[in-house]
């Protein structure tokens, strides 16, 4: 087995990283990407689907590949501390990262719905952590200006580093299907994700590792789908939190990524976002949080079109882990049933299920 | 006709090894019940006391009885009934996306 010592080791020439610039990693990246293999009767059509999961990632999301450069260079300029807005997974990564590089870490993160798991991994590594009366947008607007008037160092995916390091993922795609994927699903919230693997799919075509570009597929939910509907909108609403954004940093981007590749973003419902996070856990064995299920619940809604042809590889990037939102698994799922200590209370209980 | 019961896996012993059966109209209760004089046992697994089990799904064109009037819920000829463990596998979540 070949060792692995991070995205920025893996990827350097691909990286705006010098032998200078210290690098500061966790061992992100090196991701399993899972074949589908019990959802062939949720679906219209014989494709072949693959998750990324970028919930084994060492702060839980796919943020840590953005973040480990993010942070290598603000210890390169100088940086004493970083600072972000958040609806979770940017700061529990941001916060573990300054963590490792022993620099400070302002988070803002909105008030109202916050996954617990998140927000306890931001606490934990120290950071300091902020909650805005206000939405996302307002704690992003803030963060902006403060970064006008003082030397820190801003780690949004307004940071150009952050999508340089989440393109790495689409490397990993390539070098792990051995050729690009026909179509890339991406759940879009703040839209620096699918700019990143667009730029990351294109690049390796130009250096000759793959000869063929995916379309590139986002997803938004339907409470919160600027992108979709082409305006912002002022109260985004999803049980989606991480993809909760009402006027995305990375819009242009995303439309960008949609256009060129030839692909579409449109929008799932949140009753479509839970059905496809219950059966990739049920069915899959695999754990996201219920932003990333936006990615199945859009397969699901396009094969039911026809949209695929057959044989065509799919591959759905799940952002996080689902154990940073096991408030939302609990809620759906009830509380565990109660029995007697006696074997024949639980015999009973399994009748009809597994007797 | 008459209404279509499928029958998973682990009850199939009771039904011969069949996984589908066919029942007699009327509300889900009546039809288990009605399913247990032809297959003894079968509404013990099911039901306990009038009431669908806990760990046990029971579906009507795919659409779940318990957000209906559960045990009471109206089945027809040409009705079909699916009988489904709620247990990692068992398919408690493989509706078709809400179809």
């Amino acid at each position: 087995m070949q060792p692995w010592y991070g995205l920025i080791n893996q990827y350097r020439d691909f990286l705006p990283v010098s032998g200078e610039t210290p690098v500061i990693t966790l061992n992100e990246g090196n991701t399993p990407l899972i074949r589908a293999s019990r959802l062939n009767e949720v679906l219209d059509e014989e494709i072949n689907l693959y998750f990324k999961y970028e919930g084994s990632n060492p702060s839980g999301s796919f943020k840590d590949r953005g973040m480990t450069l993010a942070i290598s260079k603000a210890v390169e300029d100088g940086s004493r501390a970083v600072i972000c807005a958040s609806t979770g997974n940017t700061s529990a990564s941001a916060s573990a990262y300054s963590a490792k590089a022993g620099i400070g870490a302002i988070v803002l993160i909105p008030e109202g719905k916050i996954a617990l798991g998140k927000l306890a991994q931001a606490l934990i590594h120290g950071a300091m952590v902020l909650q805005v009366e206000g939405n996302f947008d307002d704690a992003l607007r803030i963060v902006k200006e403060l970064v006008e008037r003082h030397p820190f160092a801003l780690v949004n995916s307004l940071n150009p580093f952050r999508i340089e390091g989440q393109k790495t993922a689409a490397f990993e795609i390539c070098d792990q299907l051995g050729a690009a994927p026909d179509y890339h699903v991406l759940p879009v919230g703040n839209a620096g994700n699918i700019t990143a693997y667009w730029k990351g799919y294109r690049e390796y075509r130009d250096a000759g590792r793959i000869n063929s570009l995916p379309k590139m597929l986002g997803f938004q939910a339907a409470g919160a789908a600027p992108i979709v509907t082409g305006r912002p909108v002022e109260r985004p609403e999803t049980v989606a939190t991480a993809i909760r954004i009402g006027n995305p940093a990375s819009w242009k981007g995303a439309l960008a990524a949609r256009d060129e590749s030839g692909g579409l973003i449109e929008s799932v419902t949140d009753e479509e976002i839970i059905n496809a996070y219950k059966l990739i856990a049920s069915r899959e064995g695999i754990f996201c949080e219920p932003a990333s299920a936006a990615t199945l619940a859009g397969v699901i809604k396009l094969s039911k079109r026809k949209f695929f042809s057959k044989g065509d590889t799919v591959v759905c990037t799940l952002t996080g882990n689902g154990l940073k939102d096991s408030d939302s698994a609990l809620q759906l799922s009830g509380p565990p049933v109660k029995v007697r200590a006696e074997i024949t209370a639980v015999e009973e209980l399994l009748k009809g299920c597994c007797l | 006709m008459a209404v279509k019961v499928k029958i998973p896996v682990p009850l199939q012993r009771l039904t011969g090894g069949r996984e589908e059966v066919e029942g007699t109209p009327g509300t889900i209760i009546s039809l288990i019940n009605d399913l247990d004089q032809k297959y003894p046992g079968l509404a013990e697994r099911i039901s306990e006391g009038g009431k669908i089990r806990r760990f046990v799904n029971v579906y009507v064109n795919e659409e779940d009885v318990r957000f209906m009037k559960n045990e009471e819920t109206e089945v027809k000829d040409g009705d079909e009934v699916s009988i489904v463990p709620a247990i990692a596998g068992g398919g408690v979540f493989c509706k078709k996306g809400g179809r």
